[in-house]
């Protein structure tokens, strides 16, 4: 039913570790340079006995191979999603496990969260991870997602303008031009907008606020090769886009 | 350009007293803290007042509130001034963002993230 890879995407994306002090980040990248540019250790080393099929591509699924036993799940998730939110009801044939999927310029950064799955779940942005039980694990297949545009490498991106912003009247023709000046990501996320980025988030809800009331939401979909990494202090998910977009889907 | 800067956040710091979270900035605030140190110049204290209400807004949402939010927003709606600054440096993997009047006179308050970068991310 799955088509096995190991930790080999079809669209080129590869799955590695960054190891912090203390804690480690997964994501996935979308080639060696960029993997290598993150410092970051491909899993096929750290964990050479999963597999990876590509299954239904609005879901990630873990299916550890071989037979079930018992606490595995819990094992693994740990050491795959330490930043997962689970429920780890062994007896059943069902594992409920949750963890946030973040598109970033590099890949897609799993993150932490500490809500309840079904808090998860609900949320904007949020993929589900299921790990099934006896019968899956059968199957030898673990899966993993992100939205078909994800998929292909593709992150949507949203920018909220509020109604008096000076660009506000380009942002209506969908368009977002940088005021213009330095080339710093982290100047730019320290409020010194002079430069040549414009902010987005992977988050509607984060936009939204930013457009205020009578603002505008801008929708645009990049390759990450136009985007650039920000250091995101207030984790509102930000992304810069260096230049001027047009074209953009003008949205509320 | 940023040793004066520095200096001159060093000094404002040490006669900001009685803030706890200032206090803390100061003693992480080494010399190779001060190599990371990046400094906006002056910004529009209604853009930042602006800013800086959303993104607590989404923060504690996410409960990643910043120490010493409630200070810097207090400060901020205090203040009479027309532009701020903001200095970060980062030290220990948490990034340290101190506000200040423009020109550099007087200490609002001091942002702490912890798990940050400036340099690294």
């Amino acid at each position: 039913m799955n088509n096995p890879l190991i930790f080999i995407d079809p669209t080129g994306l590869i799955w590695g570790i960054v190891f912090g002090k203390d804690s480690f980040t997964v994501s996935w990248y979308v080639d060696d340079a960029a993997l290598r540019a993150a410092s970051a250790t491909p899993l096929a080393d750290i964990f050479p006995d999963l597999v990876i099929p590509l299954d239904d591509l609005h879901q990630m699924r873990f299916y550890p191979k071989g037979p079930h036993q018992r606490g595995l799940l819990g094992k693994l998730a740990r050491m795959w999603a330490p930043w997962a939110a689970f429920e780890d009801t062994v007896g059943t044939d069902r594992f409920l496990y949750g963890a946030e999927i973040e598109p970033t310029a590099y890949g897609h950064k799993v993150g932490y969260t500490e809500n309840r799955p079904q808090d998860i779940i609900a949320a904007v942005g949020v993929v589900q991870v299921f790990v099934s039980g006896m019968k899956a694990l059968s199957s030898g297949a673990l899966a993993r997602a992100g939205s078909s545009n994800s998929a292909r490498g593709l992150i949507t991106l949203f920018r909220g303008v509020p109604k008096g912003h000076e660009m506000f009247d380009d942002a209506l023709k969908g368009i977002a031009r940088p005021l213009g000046g330095h080339s710093d990501p982290a100047l730019h996320n320290m409020m010194n907008t002079q430069s040549e980025f414009t902010s987005w988030t992977t988050q509607r809800s984060v936009a939204t606020k930013f457009a205020g009331e009578g603002g505008v939401v801008l929708q645009k979909t990049f390759t990450p090769s136009q985007l650039v990494r920000s250091p995101d202090a207030w984790g509102e998910a930000e992304v810069l886009v260096r230049g001027t977009v047009t074209g953009a889907k003008v949205t509320k | 350009m940023s040793a004066e800067i520095a200096g001159r956040l060093r000094a404002l710091m040490r006669v900001t007293s009685g803030d706890e979270t200032i206090a803390k900035c100061l003693t992480m605030f080494s010399d190779d803290a001060v190599r990371t140190l990046k400094s906006t110049g002056p910004l529009p204290i209604r853009h930042v007042r602006r800013v800086i209400g959303i993104r607590a807004e989404v923060a504690s949402e996410k409960a990643i509130r910043p120490e010493g939010l409630d200070g810097v927003i207090i400060a901020l709606d205090c203040a009479t001034e027309k532009a701020v600054e903001l200095h970060a440096f980062e030290s220990e993997n948490t990034v340290f963002e101190v506000l200040t009047d423009s020109p550099l006179t007087k200490v609002l308050g001091v942002l702490i993230f912890p798990g940050r970068s400036l340099t690294n991310y």
